[in-house]
């Protein structure tokens, strides 16, 4: 299970207000502490919706220096747009993740370009111009559209991550269900990778943290192997520790028993 | 009696008791109640109560959008009644709301929607990635008073500026005293003055507040 830590991301009013200000303490202490809590990838998303979109690539150039400096986790450029996604990667060097190709139009091959060029794992989305495909059989379609692509320019299924699009419980009471059954199909009849944004499970329900760890825990039986996450959740990172040893890919409990000597269980 | 029946209708829309609402509000009419006391003095009433727990974080986006249905059910029967008595169904305004072109994100307009639903507004969801046409034909074939529209891309927020532009070319803001509302995560105040909404809402209840006031009598 990949954890990708979520936490700098602009649409977050804090992570926001540090990027207008160009305050890198504020970045690197987030960004150290998602390397500590144990991300395996930090989202770096510098969106701030303010000014024009030279400042966002001026941004993410900004912030990925700033963050390598802190951690040598690698790091998840975050971006519909080429030009800052360049930006990204060019600061990152090779190795990073894309976060995400769809099938939108100038959102496919040029990304899958630069995942190539710069080594990258690919997050995709299975988006079209016609916009998210309601039913599950559509979304695998446009998954299968987007996989066909990634293989024409010699990417190997290993590298790209599908996100079948986590929409929340509170708004769509089947919303989880169709997820859970969305993961099983991708993997079952792509044979991809699959991730999920899954603080968007919860979103506008009350103790998100208990709806976000039980979640994880029904999504890595049906074979999640990402999810863009809060690492310093201390509940949901020991759920993922017990929910693995549970599936049967903890060698003697290993990782679980250390992460308990270590202080990092909660129940 | 027909303040408690009042407190019933208004209480049965605050649980969203979407089963029973027709009998219940059936029972009010053959008490003889008119039928806008049941309407503003019942159901509203409710309605009301939702929108304040909402914001307070007392009432969860579920629990709205079953009193919403709720409130639907029992528009469904009022409205043939208020139009035989030659009464309009009296909302506080008629809203049409999209999600811009090029961009599928519905959470957030999804939210907006409940909210001015539960505050009294009549609702035209035109989904996500409308575009300025599709804007524009609904302008002119539900005649709203207002038109909101959501975006949470850097990326697709100009579609904001070009619908604004295709309503304005087409005439319908300037007489008609449409007013436009902009929102979304990236989209700011002054980004919103740059391209000619009349308003921003920073969130669904800022949005529904700064409308009401607009539109009250």
């Amino acid at each position: 299970m990949l954890v990708i830590g979520e936490l700098i991301n602009a649409t977050r009013k804090a992570v926001k207000e540090a990027v207008v200000n160009k305050d890198a303490a504020f970045l690197q202490d987030l960004a150290r502490r998602q390397d500590e809590a144990g991300a395996h990838y930090i989202d770096v998303n510098v969106a701030t919706g303010k000014g024009k979109q030279e400042e966002e690539v001026e941004n993410m150039d900004w912030a990925v220096k700033l963050i390598r400096e802190v951690s040598q986790k690698p790091l998840s450029i975050d971006t519909t747009s080429r030009e800052v996604l360049v930006a990204g990667l060019k600061a990152h060097g090779p190795g990073a993740m894309i976060n995400s190709v769809s099938a939108e139009e100038g959102r496919l091959e040029p990304f899958l370009e630069l995942a190539r060029e710069y080594d990258c794992l690919v997050i995709a989305l299975p988006a079209a111009d016609v916009g998210i495909p309601k039913d599950a059989k559509t979304r695998l379609e446009v998954g299968g559209k987007i996989l066909e692509a990634a293989q024409k320019e010699g990417f190997s299924p290993e590298s790209l991550f599908f996100d079948p699009l986590v929409l929340p419980l509170g708004v769509d009471d089947k919303s989880g269900e169709i997820t859970l059954n969305a993961l099983r199909l991708f993997k079952d009849e792509l044979g991809v990778k699959t991730t999920i944004g899954l603080s968007n499970i919860s979103h506008g329900l009350p103790q998100r943290k208990l709806l976000n760890r039980t979640f994880l825990t029904l999504a890595m039986r049906e074979g999640l192997d990402s999810a863009l996450m809060d690492p310093l959740d201390k509940a949901v990172m020991s759920s993922l520790l017990a929910t693995r040893a549970f599936m049967g890919k903890d060698s003697y409990c290993g990782r679980y028993l250390r992460a308990y000597r270590s202080g990092r269980l909660v129940t | 009696m027909s303040s408690s029946s009042m407190e019933v209708l208004a209480q049965s829309i605050i649980e969203g008791k979407v089963d029973e609402i027709k009998d219940l509000v059936q029972q009010a009419l053959d008490e003889g109640l008119p039928p806008e006391d049941v309407l503003d003095n019942g159901l509203m009433k409710g309605m009301e109560v939702v929108g304040k727990r909402f914001a307070a974080d007392d009432m969860f986006i579920p629990e709205v959008m079953l009193s919403a249905r709720t409130m639907h059910e029992a528009l469904e029967l009022l409205r043939p009644v208020l139009e035989e008595q030659d009464k309009k169904l009296q909302m506080k305004g008629k809203m049409i709301l999209g999600t811009v072109a090029g961009d599928i994100h519905d959470i957030g307009k999804s939210l907006v929607e409940m909210m001015f639903i539960a505050n009294g507004f009549e609702v035209v969801d035109l989904g996500i990635d409308v575009s300025a046409e599709d804007f524009v034909e609904a302008v002119k074939k539900h005649e709203p008073d207002v038109v909101g529209m959501s975006a949470l891309l850097t990326s697709t927020m100009p579609a904001m500026a070009e619908t604004i532009e295709a309503i304005d070319g087409a005439g319908l803001r300037k007489e008609s005293g449409l007013k436009v509302i902009v929102g979304g995560a990236p989209v700011t105040a002054d980004y919103a003055e740059e391209i000619g909404a009349d308003f921003y809402g920073e969130n669904a209840l800022d949005a529904v507040k700064m409308i009401s006031e607009v539109l009250a009598p």
